[in-house]
């Protein structure tokens, strides 16, 4: 019991930290676009 | 149809409707508390009018309405349809009692607003408003977020089955658990778990620009709220630009993104299936989508020299495209400047964005990158049958929760919607053109209301006609239930008129 | 009548919100070098290109907060129902006493100093760099009263919402228990 609990709380801690990576993920690869651009016209 | 058997209809979806409003009197409780923890008597008063007078209605609704389990498909969408209407109405009361609005259509367009998480906004000197105040705003968009239907779900029906047809009719369709009671509630621990944990990081990001602990907990509080419902209210008149941090931006900025995914999605990666998150095709479509738009805003804005540097433009053009991407609505940028100073190519890339919008069964508006995702598979599908001998049979596969293949009825409804949506985005730009606006500003301006988004180029103000306030209400609402509760209530009204006359008969 | 009224009034919307957007521009772009007579918030924000690097004086309401970072703080104006971010030093933001919130009108400010459309030091804002700010008027507290009546209606509101939905329970409850 005390067991699963633990375990379903570490997925969800797992689970926000990957969403966060992957949103923060999703931010570097624009800001990667805009440097490349701006290298590109600049 | 029998006349009977319309009144019995009738009845049902005021009885549901009627639970729906008492859900949303309850929630006065809470910018009630707050104004009594101030001291704000004045504002304690606006709330007690606001919480007794839905609390009446609702309950009377539900009184002369019949409950039980009769309540079927058509009723579920029609229910949803209008208790959104009269929510809108009954909400605006705080609003109009506050006296920063123009008139109580300026009251109901917040509302309306503030529950499909569009976040245009028509109150009148913003940053004069009390907490309270600001407190129903961003509440109404947090809850509109996750669905005021769910909410009144998770709080009044039972175990056991039906009522899917309620969570349908609001744009959710996906089922995370085979009761509905159980999706409902695990939608809300999700919302609640990022609540706790994005007010507390917002917080210390607030007190570490300068607010102080009170207020900066009230702003981690409501911008919170507004991020996560991808809503994009604000409580200052300069929306994100009121802070001046690019930390700040940042912090928001993940958590509209996480915001505009799909619940399924955050269900399973919370279980332990983060792999999910690369191999979805819909947080696929969205990242494909926003590079893909990224570069062409980028090039619009370098191109005509808007901004100085590397941290001016993503501060200012990449946040602008994701905050409409994912249709937040949140600015660090005046309304003007889109018009005066960004040039077409990034306004346009922009427009684009708003019309994609975030993920399906989220909190998100526009198109949803799940339906961008089918079209562009069934595009591919459809090219290879014409590059292959017609006898051959080609199947599309995708990954959505595990591998799929791509069925000709899910085509036809994602296109059937996104059509729908391309048909009121044109009439909301048509009726802009109207109204005297320049096209271009009609077209965003329209295409902010449907998708549910709130970036403004300054047309939804409280001067705009009031025709074109009611074609914005109109398209955030069609827009947020998806149309089929729409269609679905068109079709039981005309049904009502046809009874009618077979009855006089 | 009415509907000409309308129609008039619409125009009248529309109109001022061209002139926002696009003309205050050209009109005002000669006004800009006078440091004496100070440029409206609104009139700044509609035509940023032109005022753009220079030096100007505005005036307006201090509101929400001081936000203090490091020896400089932020504190936004609000001027004709548009506000802008003043960037000054401590000892300058020290002055203001009130700022405006809700029950309270901030100090009506006067602030100097050069603005920018796309401020290269602070991720592109348009923003002021106060080189003297001065406090015009004291602002103050204006106790928002209770209106009796409303309380009143509130309450009555609250206890017929009440007793309905008890009602409302009760014939629930005798409906799954028959």
């Amino acid at each position: 019991m005390i067991r699963e609990l633990r375990d379903g709380a570490l997925a969800t801690a797992w689970g926000v930290f990957a969403e966060i990576a992957f949103s923060l993920l999703l931010g570097l690869l624009g800001c990667a676009i805009f440097l490349l651009v701006l290298l590109i016209l600049g | 149809m029998s006349k009977n058997n319309s009144l019995k209809d009738m009845r049902i979806i005021l009885y549901y409707t009627g639970e729906i409003l008492v859900g949303v009197a309850l929630l006065n409780i809470i910018p009630l508390l707050t104004a009594l923890i101030e001291g704000d008597a004045a504002s304690a008063a606006d709330f007690t009018v606001s919480l007794g007078a839905t609390l009446t209605l609702g309950a009377g609704l539900a009184l002369l309405g019949t409950g039980g389990t009769r309540a079927g498909w058509k009723h579920g969408m029609v229910t949803v349809a209008f208790s959104w209407l009269v929510a809108m109405i009954v909400a605006a009361i705080p609003h109009w009692l506050s006296g920063h609005f123009g008139s109580y259509l300026d009251c109901v367009f917040d509302v309306m607003s503030g529950f499909t998480t569009t976040g245009l906004t028509l109150v009148q000197d913003l940053d004069h408003v009390s907490d309270s105040l600001n407190m129903w705003r961003h509440l109404l968009t947090f809850v509109g977020g996750q669905g005021i239907v769910v909410l009144a779900l998770a709080i009044f029906t039972g175990e056991g089955g039906g009522g899917y047809d309620f969570y349908v009719g609001e744009g959710k369709d996906e089922r995370l658990f085979p009761s509905v009671l159980h999706t409902a509630k695990a939608i809300w621990r999700i919302s609640l778990l990022y609540l706790v944990l994005g007010t507390f990081v917002m917080w210390i990001v607030c007190i570490s620009i300068g607010l102080n602990a009170g207020r900066g907990f009230l702003h981690a509080l409501w911008i919170f709220m507004s991020s996560w419902s991808t809503g994009g209210f604000a409580p200052m008149s300069q929306s994100i630009l009121y802070y001046h941090s690019r930390l700040f931006e940042l912090v928001t900025f993940i958590f509209f993104v996480i915001g505009s995914f799909n619940f399924a999605l955050h269900a399973a990666v919370l279980k332990g299936e983060w792999k999910e998150l690369l191999r979805n095709l819909e947080t696929m479509s969205f990242g494909t989508t926003m590079s893909l738009l990224s570069f062409f805003t980028a090039w619009g804005l370098v191109k005509f020299h808007v901004y100085p540097n590397l941290v001016a433009l993503i501060s200012k053009g990449f946040y602008q495209l994701a905050s409409a991407h994912t249709t937040t609505g949140f600015m660090t940028i005046y309304p003007q400047q889109f018009v005066t100073e960004w040039g077409d190519i990034a306004i346009l890339a922009v427009i684009i964005a708003m019309m994609f919008g975030g993920s399906a069964c989220s909190t998100a508006g526009g198109f949803k990158g799940l339906r961008v995702g089918i079209l562009f598979k069934a595009l591919i599908q459809d090219t290879k049958r014409l590059l292959r001998p017609s006898s051959s049979i080609v199947i599309q596969k995708y990954h959505y929760h595990g591998e799929r293949s791509l069925g000709e009825q899910q085509v036809r409804s994602a296109a059937l919607v996104v059509l729908m949506y391309m048909a009121i985005f044109a009439i909301g730009a048509l009726a802009g053109c109207m109204a005297g606006y320049p096209f271009l500003l009609s077209v965003f301006e329209s295409a902010s209301a449907t998708g549910n988004v709130g970036l403004t180029v300054g047309i939804s103000s409280p001067s705009m006609p009031a025709f074109l306030k009611i074609v914005y209400i109109f398209n955030m609402w069609a827009g947020r239930l998806e149309f089929m509760a729409i269609l679905a209530s068109a079709g039981f009204v005309a049904s009502l008129f046809k009874g009618d006359r077979h009855a006089r008969a | 009548m009415l509907g000409l009224r309308l129609w008039i009034r619409r125009r009248i919307a529309v109109l001022l919100f061209m002139a926002m957007v696009f003309e205050v521009a050209g009109q005002t772009a000669g006004k800009t070098d006078s440091g004496a007579h100070p440029v409206s918030v609104a009139q700044l924000i509609a035509s940023t290109k032109e005022y753009d690097g220079k030096t100007l004086t505005i005036q307006g309401e201090a509101i929400g907060d001081v936000m203090t970072r490091g020896d400089h703080a932020w504190v936004n104006i609000l001027g004709d129902g548009v506000a802008i971010g003043v960037w000054m030093t401590d000892k300058q933001a020290s002055q203001i006493h009130e700022l405006g919130r809700y029950g309270s009108t901030g100090d009506i400010l006067q602030v100097s100093g050069i603005f920018h459309r796309a401020c290269p030091d602070h991720g592109g804002e348009a923003d002021i760099h106060a080189t003297t700010v001065q406090v015009l008027h004291q602002g103050s507290k204006n106790a928002i009263g209770i209106k009796p009546g409303r309380l009143a209606a509130g309450l009555g509101l609250c206890v017929s919402g009440g007793l309905l939905a008890l009602f409302w329970r009760r014939r629930e409850r005798k409906n799954m228990s028959s």
